[in-house]
């Protein structure tokens, strides 16, 4: 409830100009993420946590260590790990990839794709470079992209709901590899 | 329910028939109507649940992230089905997320419910259901469905079930005619069979019957109970017609014999063993004024008191069953002429009767008449006496008659012969008339020859009781004789005798179209002026108030006709009236009458014309003589 509250609060933040609004974004961000967990079919996994991971410097931590201080996803706790390289994201769910993560996108997306894992960006372009799902504005509101290749690729069967709610984008990354497009 | 039992059996069935269809086709109506419509409703319901479920399901995204365009457009999707009319989507907080109108719809607003279905206003159906994402509760979506279509599915089934209610009674009332052809018409049948029988009288009707079933044996049954039922009727009939019969025999055989015994003269009474009477004729009863019925069950001698002196012989005869014949009494009433009796008294001995028959004839005019005749042998006697004797005393009589005539007829001056024979002996004729006159030899004479003529005339009526009088029978009209007559008794007056027709007022009562009659019109004549000169001399001896008058009928009887001379003078006294027509029998002064008239009167009437002569007085009122000559005269 107020998880809502403070998403309905950031929604219309985010339609103000300067940093309070860039802020109340991420906010929303930071609660779409939460909320994509809802939508996802996990794999089963030992892991004790679900685990969101951040490779590069991003202003999501903070809020989101905020949504993670009192909620689960399932059953088990939400940790938010800040990582400074790609090896330190093994065993995470969720890896937000930012803007500048200090390793090429390929191999991030690679690894993700390997270990079942969930990339989220919020730059302009990742969706088509492979990235699952890449926050955008569509008419002035905080909007996310989807890569439906991506999560393919990355096992992650996700919510019709969740699809009908992004903006879908071509699989570029798919089109390269094997020459044609589906 | 009075009215259901009275109407026929075959409107009973109908009636049966239609409300037993009536009912069974209202619950079938009733109950598919309402299965129709539950059903439906049911169906609406679950529709509607799940569309809200679904649109629940689909709408967990937009709401989760806030997406409003994407929740309308999830609501949007309901506008496939054309009953939903709007839906709302609220979120956890309660607050309206998204709402959808159908096109053309007003809008409407709709506060949160909980799930569930709800029967709205005006024909709509509210459905709400919660929007949930892994357990939680996020939100309320609702739809407002229109249900009117329930109305259009009842208002069909009704019209399917009136069509079959419809169908069904007609079914049943051709059925229920079937039935009245097959059971209630041969009912019927029988009933108006039954109705002619009773109507008519007549069981030799029968019921027709064809069949095999129940109402044949009914009908059977009933033929065999009217053929029993007529033949009872046929032995009946026999023997109440010869029960009838021999009723009237028996009342006819009655009538004649209470007939018979009425039509005797006599007097019959039967009596019981005690004397007590139980059967009294018409001739009793005019007797003693005592009608059967009065004198039944009293003693014979209460009711017939001149039986008083017979009584003992009376009771000794029935006791005895002995006959008693012709026993004669007489009663003699104060004052009064003795009256004659004949007693018979007849033991009843046949079929176990007891008592017997009383007989009594009053005979007093008989034994009058029978005294009557005695007198007239008298008389037939005298005239036997007379006629012998006639020569005798006419020819004296004659020759003494003769001789006054002689003796007249030779002192008189009127012969010159006379004058002659005096003169020749020198004596004056007139001188020796005068001589005769003077010393009344003359008269001496006279008185000779006028008693001379009245014995003649003694002697004339005493010959006419002789049977050897000359009759001579002329047909004559009566009424002529009566002028004669009455012309006759006019110029007769006698001052010796004491009567003058001049004082006298005559009355011709005569009928017109009289018969004429054969008669010896001069002995009619005769009789006739008797009575008139009777009655003459009857009217001058009284002194009554009235006018003396003499009235003279002649009427007309079917072989009679009557000649009446009826007097005011008077009167006679019974016993006097009784014995008028004897002969010598006279009430007037020695030498006015003979006591021969009336009884040679009666004597011409009846033995010489074989008529009746009878006469009626009351005294003080005067006398009628009546006169009857039959019409044709026999020998």
């Amino acid at each position: 409830m107020a998880l809502a509250a403070f998403l309905v609060g950031f929604c219309f933040a985010a339609r103000a100009e300067g940093d309070d609004a860039e802020s109340r974004a991420d906010n929303i961000r930071a609660a779409f993420i939460y909320k994509f967990t809802a939508y996802i079919t996990w794999p089963e996994t030992d892991a004790e946590n679900f685990t969101i991971a951040l490779l590069g410097k991003t202003n999501l931590l903070r809020p989101l260590r905020e949504i993670a201080r009192d909620r689960k996803v399932g059953e088990k706790p939400l940790v938010i790990k800040e990582c400074a390289t790609l090896e330190e994201t093994t065993g995470a769910k969720i890896l937000l990839v930012s803007a500048a993560p200090g390793c090429p996108l390929e191999s991030i997306l690679k690894k993700a794709d390997s270990e079942k894992i969930l990339t989220v960006g919020s730059t302009p372009g990742f969706a088509e470079k492979g990235v699952a799902i890449n926050f955008c504005v569509i008419e002035n509101r905080v909007g996310f992209e989807m890569n439906l290749g991506a999560l393919k690729r990355a096992g992650l069967p996700v919510s019709s709901q969740l699809v009908s709610l992004a903006k879908l984008v071509e699989d570029t990354v798919q089109t390269e590899n094997k020459g044609q497009p589906e | 329910m009075n009215w259901f039992a009275n109407i026929s059996l075959r409107r009973k069935l109908i009636v049966i028939q239609l409300m037993t269809t009536l009912a069974g086709l209202t619950l079938f109506g009733i109950f598919t109507v309402t299965n129709e419509t539950r059903l439906h409703q049911a169906d609406l319901g679950r529709k509607s649940e799940t569309i809200t479920r679904m649109i629940a399901t689909n709408c967990t995204a937009p709401l989760d992230f806030l997406d409003g365009p994407a929740a309308e457009e999830v609501l949007g999707s309901a506008r496939a089905d054309d009953d939903v009319v709007n839906a709302w989507i609220y979120d956890a907080q309660g607050g309206l997320f998204a709402a959808y109108s159908k096109p053309g719809s007003p809008e409407f607003n709709f506060p949160q419910r909980s799930p569930g279905l709800y029967r709205g206003e005006g024909g709509f159906l509210t459905v709400s259901n919660e929007i949930e994402k892994r357990g939680e509760i996020i939100g309320v979506v609702s739809l407002r469905i229109n249900v009117q279509q329930i109305w259009v599915v009842l208002f069909q089934s009704m019209v399917y079930a009136t069509l079959a209610f419809a169908i069904g009674m007609g079914l049943a009332l051709l059925l229920s005619l079937l039935l009245q052809r097959v059971i209630s018409s041969p009912i019927h049948a029988l009933v108006t069979m039954l109705k002619r029988v009773s109507e008519e009288g007549d069981y030799a009707i029968r019921a027709e019957n064809p069949r095999r079933d129940e109402i044949g044996a009914l009908c059977e049954g009933f033929n065999e109970m009217l053929g029993k039922i007529q033949q009872r009727e046929t032995e009946r009939d026999a023997a109440e017609a010869t029960l009838r019969k021999s009723e009237q025999a028996m009342k006819r055989m009655r009538a004649y014999l209470q007939n018979i015994v009425d039509s005797m003269p006599s007097v019959l009474v039967a009596v019981d063993p005690d004397g007590t009477v139980t059967q009294w004729n018409r001739e009793a009863a005019h007797m003693t004024g005592l009608t059967e019925e009065e004198s039944r069950g009293r003693p014979v001698g209460d009711v017939l008191p001149v039986l008083q002196e017979q009584l003992e012989k009376v009771r000794a005869a029935v006791r005895e069953g002995r006959r008693l014949e012709n026993e004669r009494f007489s009663v003699r009433g104060e004052g009064q002429e003795p009256k004659h009796y004949d007693l018979m008294v007849f033991p009843l001995v046949a079929n176990g009767a007891q008592g017997a028959v009383v007989r009594l004839d009053d005979v007093t005019s008989r034994v009058q008449i029978e005294e009557m005749m005695v007198q007239t042998e008298k008389m037939m006697s005298v005239g036997g006496l007379a006629a012998g004797m006639a020569h005798e005393i006419n020819n004296p009589l004659g020759g003494i008659l003769q001789a006054c005539q002689n003796i007249e007829r030779r002192v008189s001056l009127d012969f010159p012969k006379n004058v002659e024979a005096a003169q020749e002996i020198g004596a004056d004729l007139g001188m020796v008339r005068h001589y005769l006159e003077k010393r009344g030899i003359l008269e001496f004479i006279t008185g000779i020859r006028s008693d001379g003529t009245r014995a003649a005339g003694i002697v004339a009526d005493m010959l006419a009781f002789s049977r050897k009088s000359e009759s001579r029978q002329v047909r004559v009209d009566m009424a002529e004789i009566v002028d004669t007559v009455l012309r006759l008794a006019a110029n007769d007056y006698d001052l010796k005798k004491q009567y003058d027709f001049r004082n006298v007022k005559i009355v011709r009562e005569f009928e017109p179209g009289l018969p004429s009659v054969e008669c010896d019109k001069t002995k009619i004549e005769q009789v006739l002026l008797n009575l008139v000169k009777n009655a003459a001399q009857a009217l001058a001896g009284g002194k009554g108030e009235n006018l003396p008058e003499i009235v003279v009928r002649v009427a007309k009887e079917p072989h009679f006709v009557r000649i009446e001379v009826q007097d005011n003078g008077p009167g006679m006294e019974e016993n006097i009236r009784r014995r008028v027509f004897e002969p010598f029998f006279t009430t007037k002064e020695v030498g006015v009458g003979t006591g021969l008239g009336l009884s040679v009167s009666y004597f011409i009437i009846t033995k010489q014309h074989k008529g009746t002569l009878t006469v009626e007085s009351t005294p003080g009122k005067g006398a009628r003589f009546i006169i009857r000559l039959p019409l044709a005269q026999e020998g």
